[in-house]
């Protein structure tokens, strides 16, 4: 163990993980993966579970994956890196109101659980597809372990899935310490049953470029959702440009949003300094943050954002809200700026501080690299789900 | 005032319900909450809303089961009155159907109590992230088949 950036972190765990990891490979695990939505949906869960589920598969488990459809015309199922995935038309379900199609989902969820036998079940909580698992909980009884990914802003209200989450959980993990808090608050008779397991991130291919500062250029990366407040990136853009006029917003991402982002950037007469770039794949996310030169979050609300961990692997600053898991990932000072959430004006001149001082703002950003590898390595984090399962399943 | 000789009916203009497999789900469109109930509780929902009399329900759920038709009387008064208590019913006027109860009809298995299972966010968490159509063009597969951890 040493400290870093007042953190208790381990160096030396890893490598004797895996060694078991290898040992334990003999006996097969089936695990039924359960998320609302599966790739090539973009997001945090669909990005970490395309490559923690593949390396999971190549120590030894079995996964199926149970999900839903969301809208894009995409087969119900398909097996895609050796793993079955299940779509079903839950929300559109439940959008209608269409307790007919909800039972026949229901049905075929059950059979999948009675075909498939799973030693465990991980799901991602929350979403409303987690009815049809307490419902179809007659099929197959299994282990089941809660991953909660953005912070709980609900009471122990009785009759809520959130208490049916916890009270069915075998285990709990939170994806930052603000998340599992959150979460130990209404309920704590599950910490005896809960940790904290950060996202881990393989390295990247790539080698860090230089920060651009002759023409900067400010990165949004993330779903269009207002929960991101891109908004205010755009409304802090007048205040940057008026210092640093060559400077450029470039929000990667698609969502329902946009429209409204197009629109306040023309309002604001910066439509020239703005680009929307629509969705980038995950594969290419690297190669965009290089080109950068810092990272803006001005999220309401945070589980653990990946994506100031891929800036900080790029050796980026970034510049994000005080709020859930983000202060686990950006040290004010250190490896970014922290700043209160909603504040345009905040966030503008935060920006420009780093604009105005590359040495600082490059600085900041190699301490992020060094500590992205300390603190959220990939093989860390396979080991970490791998030894829960084995020890839950 | 509920007892055995109650009949209630579902509150159709508000709900929609479905008896699959032996488990009931219904939803309450006008809340969004949505409930579930199964087995014996299935049973008692499907023969509320064929407007059979409290009564009789019970009788049939003790003679299939073998349990106590006291205890049966006070599963079927229950799980009625959380039904009122949500609103999911309202009492029946006119005369009660007087079909007979097809007890057969009932799965075999241990007698369990009906449970009354709630989902009071359903329709909050819908409402907050709908589905989204339009997602055509994803310019992404997922994850590729190499074979680094």
């Amino acid at each position: 163990m040493r400290e870093l950036f007042g953190l208790r972190v381990s160096t030396g765990a890893t490598r004797e993980s895996a060694a078991s990891s290898d040992v334990l490979k003999a006996s097969r695990v089936r695990l039924l993966y359960w998320t609302e939505v599966i790739w090539p949906h973009i997001g945090g869960i669909q990005v970490m579970a395309s490559q923690t589920l593949p390396a999971l598969r190549r120590r030894g488990y079995e996964i199926a994956v149970v999900s839903s459809h969301i809208g894009a015309p995409l087969p119900d199922e398909e097996v895609s890196a050796g793993i079955r995935v299940h779509r079903f038309a839950i929300r559109e379900a439940m959008a209608a109101n269409d307790a007919d199609s909800l039972a026949r989902i229901a049905e075929r969820i059950a059979a999948v659980k009675r075909r498939f036998e799973p030693d465990l079940v991980h799901m991602n909580f929350a979403g409303p597809s987690m009815l049809l698992y307490f419902r179809t909980a007659n099929a197959h009884r299994a282990p089941l372990v809660i991953a909660f990914r953005g912070v709980v802003d609900e009471s122990a209200m009785p009759g809520t899935l959130l208490d049916h989450a916890v009270t069915s959980a075998s285990w709990a993990v939170g994806v930052s310490r603000a998340v599992l808090d959150s979460v130990v608050a209404p309920f704590p008779e599950i910490v005896p049953r809960a940790s904290v397991i950060y996202n881990g991130f393989k390295e990247p291919t790539l080698a860090p470029a230089p920060l651009p500062f002759d023409a900067p250029r400010i990165l949004c990366l993330g779903r269009l959702a207002a929960e991101k407040r891109f908004d205010l990136a755009v409304a802090a853009m007048p205040r940057v440009l008026s210092s640093f006029p060559s400077a450029k917003l470039l929000i990667a991402g698609d969502g329902p949003e946009r429209e409204r982002l197009e629109r306040l950037a023309s309002d604001l007469g910066i439509d020239s300094a703005t680009s929307l770039l629509g969705w980038v794949s995950p594969d290419d996310v690297h190669a965009l943050l290089n080109d950068t030169t810092l990272l803006v979050m001005p999220s309401r609300n945070e589980g653990l954002p990946g994506v100031a961990i891929q800036a900080a692997q790029m050796g980026r600053p970034v510049i994000a809200t005080r709020v859930g898991g983000t202060p686990e990932v950006v040290v004010h000072g250190e490896t970014g700026l922290l700043i209160a959430p909603g504040d345009a004006q905040e966030l503008g001149d935060s920006i420009c501080t780093l604009l105005a001082n590359p040495r600082i703002a490059r600085d900041m950003g190699m301490r992020a690299r060094e500590r992205s590898r300390l603190v959220f390595d990939w093989q860390t984090h396979v080991d970490a789900y791998d030894d829960l399962y084995r020890r839950v399943g | 005032m509920l007892s055995l000789d109650s009949a209630l009916r579902p509150r159709a203009e508000d709900l929609v319900a479905k008896v699959l497999d032996g488990e009931a789900l219904i939803i309450n469109m006008a809340t969004g909450v949505y409930y579930s109930t199964a087995t014996s509780g299935a049973f008692i929902w499907e023969h509320i809303a064929g407007g059979c009399r409290l009564r009789d329900i019970a009788a049939a759920l003790a003679a299939r089961y073998g349990i106590p038709l006291a205890r049966a009387e006070a599963d079927v008064l229950e799980l009625a009155a959380k039904l009122l208590e949500e609103k999911l019913v309202t009492p029946c006027e006119g005369a009660p159907a007087t079909t007979a109860i097809d007890v057969s009809a009932i799965p075999l298995s241990a007698y369990e109590s009906p449970e009354l299972e709630i989902y009071r966010d359903i329709g909050h968490l819908v409402a907050l992230d709908p589905p989204m159509p339009g997602l055509k063009d994803l310019p992404w597969k997922g994850p590729s088949d190499d074979t680094s951890s």
